[in-house]
């Protein structure tokens, strides 16, 4: 994946959008040693457990005893953490701040692999059409790709969901849409560099059917470095949407989402500290968990990028 | 060279013209009419009806757009249904706003996140690089507008030290100062991410220079290991870095809505976020072109300087 631009961390070859160099996944090794390789990883582990109890807790966010997300008390407003029995406090309309970073868990967890996932099979379908049949379907899918590129992605987010109208699936589908130029240039470009390949030839010589050809070898090899570039992904799609949220695009009252909630904290800013950096807190560590369990299963998957 | 250019130009001429079309559909199929959030719900039907023949919003969608694309190429992008100000004048101020923001997040990126990338790689696996590496990482995982939010609490509203909001003090002069001291957070917020991305690849690509057989050389010749990384490493090992720069470049332009909200900067990104809601269409059509006329024109720019800084590279 070559122009995935900031999602990917940068000492993958985001830099170079020149000639992207020919990646060769090898598959070396068993699913075993893979695994080992996971499990020395100690900053994979790190992200490994910062995502599972984050997960843990918003699957299970309806069994444990926490406050309604929603209710609010008026009179018992803007309680700093730690009064009034509320743990992190409470925000302007009295909700348990707790209880709502919590449930917000829950939407920014699906929105982040959800929003990856679908940018990944939009963008990778195209990108798999475009780079093995060529000719005028790469021409015309190019030339959309460019056009995309040249809205700032932000914007062309933004765009969308002014277009979708506001709300949190909207948003999702938004970043997801925006994203899906460079999953697209990065799997043609992987597919160009397999396409060629003898063993390709071969098949094709034999003749196998291109169906045949695009799932027996093409994908197995383009399929690794597309994941990698998505899981490094999910935290940037996580940060997006909880951002459309913030600007009032994404989530609406009264859902408990950790973008809106950060709003919720602006507008108080003056008078309660704790009701918008609680929550950013909580995606600060989700998106460092995601991170680190991209960056590992790039080292893991695609050697070339192990520093 | 110059051929190259040539063709890049022609091709960028092709992109912004597909830009405009992407974005016109975008806003016109879009539910919401500028007239009608305008003039509010319980407006008469013919009131409507006749501000909606005013601003040209009765006409079939491509006659509005060669309309529009007309008067764009004379240089007139019209005005903003919302403010009734030409649209120009409009963009250009919040562009400039924009421009020092993103201009001066980029400086910083820049210079900070060469430094520490540098520092790190000749000193791998010391604490500069651990601690380096993993504020890089925690850096690159931070919101832009949770940051925001922190430094405005922390230098506005515990310390008093720099102020949180706007671009000028209400009754400040406006004078180079005062908006110096405005820019200052909301700078250090942009460049958090691009520092933290800058210098992971300065990193890494240092550590691949220096594993090449020309530092062998140099080093064997006895260079002193200060010279070898100045003269020899550092070069070579941003050429891919500038190229880097330049992609943020054209991120920050744009990617500085988030920023511009939390601290009321009166950039480009929060004036198009309104408009957009409010279906000012002239505004939007003219604001989006200008950033993505912008954003082009800094991609054809690093590419160039690609191939300046380093001469395996040619477009010919």
């Amino acid at each position: 994946m070559a122009e995935i631009p900031r999602q990917l961390p940068a000492d993958g070859a985001a830099s170079r959008p020149v000639a992207p160099i020919a990646r060769q996944i090898e598959h070396a090794g068993s699913r075993r040693s893979l695994l080992r390789q996971i499990a020395r990883d100690r900053w994979m582990m790190v992200g490994l457990v910062i995502v599972a109890v984050i997960a843990a807790l918003a699957i299970l966010a309806p069994l444990l005893p926490l406050p309604d997300p929603d209710a609010t008390e008026p009179a018992r407003r803007l309680a700093a953490p730690g009064e009034l029995g509320y743990a992190l406090g409470s925000d302007q309309l009295g909700r348990d701040i707790l209880s709502r970073i919590v449930w917000g868990g829950r939407t920014s967890l699906v929105i982040g692999f959800v929003s990856a996932g679908l940018a990944l099979v939009l963008g990778g379908a195209l990108g798999l059409m475009s780079g093995y049949f060529g000719g005028v379907v790469d021409n015309l899918v190019m030339r959309v790709v460019d056009t995309l590129m040249a809205f700032p992605y932000v914007l062309l987010a933004i765009l969308l969901v002014a277009m979708l109208g506001p709300g949190l699936v909207n948003a999702m589908l938004a970043v997801a849409i925006a994203n899906v130029s460079f999953y697209a240039r990065g799997v043609r470009s992987a597919v160009l560099l397999t396409r060629g390949q003898d063993y390709v030839e071969a098949s094709r010589s034999v003749g196998a059917s291109n169906f045949r050809i695009i799932a027996r070898q093409i994908l197995p090899n383009v399929l690794p470095t597309a994941l990698v570039a998505a899981s490094l992904n999910v935290g940037w799609m996580i940060t997006e949407t909880a951002g459309l949220s913030f600007i009032g695009l994404g989530a609406q009252p009264p859902t408990a989402d950790w973008g809106t909630m950060l709003a919720d904290g602006r507008a108080v800013i003056t008078v309660a500290y704790h009701v918008g950096t609680l929550p950013g807190i909580a995606i600060l560590a989700l998106v460092i968990g995601t991170n680190l369990i991209g960056e590992g299963l790039r080292d893991a998957l695609d050697p070339r990028f192990r520093g | 060279m110059s051929r190259y250019i040539l063709q890049r130009l022609f091709g960028l001429v092709g992109v912004l013209f597909g830009v405009s079309i992407v974005l016109f559909l975008a806003l016109h199929l879009a539910p919401g009419d500028p007239a009608q959030l305008l003039l509010g719900p319980l407006v008469r039907p013919d009131d409507l009806a006749r501000l909606r023949e005013e601003l040209g919003l009765d006409r079939p969608l491509p006659i509005q757009y060669v309309t529009w694309l007309g008067h764009v190429l004379q240089g007139d992008l019209g005005r903003s249904i919302a403010s009734h100000r030409p649209v120009l004048i409009e963009i250009v101020e919040r562009f400039q706003a924009t421009a020092l923001l993103a201009g001066a997040s980029l400086l910083i990126s820049a210079v900070v996140g060469i430094t520490v990338g540098v520092l790190a790689a000749i000193n791998r696996g010391g604490w500069i690089d651990r601690a380096s590496m993993v504020l890089a990482l925690i850096s690159m995982s931070t919101p832009s507008f949770w940051l925001g939010m922190v430094f405005i609490i922390v230098f506005s509203l515990v310390l008093g030290v720099l102020p949180g909001s706007g671009m000028i003090s209400p009754r400040g002069d406006g004078g180079v100062l005062d908006v110096l001291a405005h820019l200052i957070l909301p700078a250090l917020t942009l460049a958090a991410v691009p520092t933290a991305v800058i210098s992971r690849l300065t990193r890494s690509s240092m550590l691949e220079v220096i594993g090449l057989d020309y530092v062998r050389t140099a080093r064997g010749k006895g260079l002193t290991e200060q010279r070898l990384v100045i003269r020899h490493v550092v070069p070579n090992a941003l050429i891919g870095v500038a190229t880097l720069v330049g992609i943020e470049a054209g991120y920050l332009l744009a990617g500085a809505v988030l920023v511009e909200t939390v601290f009321a900067w009166p950039g480009l990104g929060s004036l198009l976020v309104t408009s957009i809601l409010k279906r000012d269409f002239p505004l939007v059509q003219g604001g989006v072109m200008l950033i993505a006329l912008s954003y082009v024109l800094i991609n054809l720019a690093t590419d160039l300087a690609y191939a300046y800084l380093d001469p395996r590279i040619r477009y010919g």
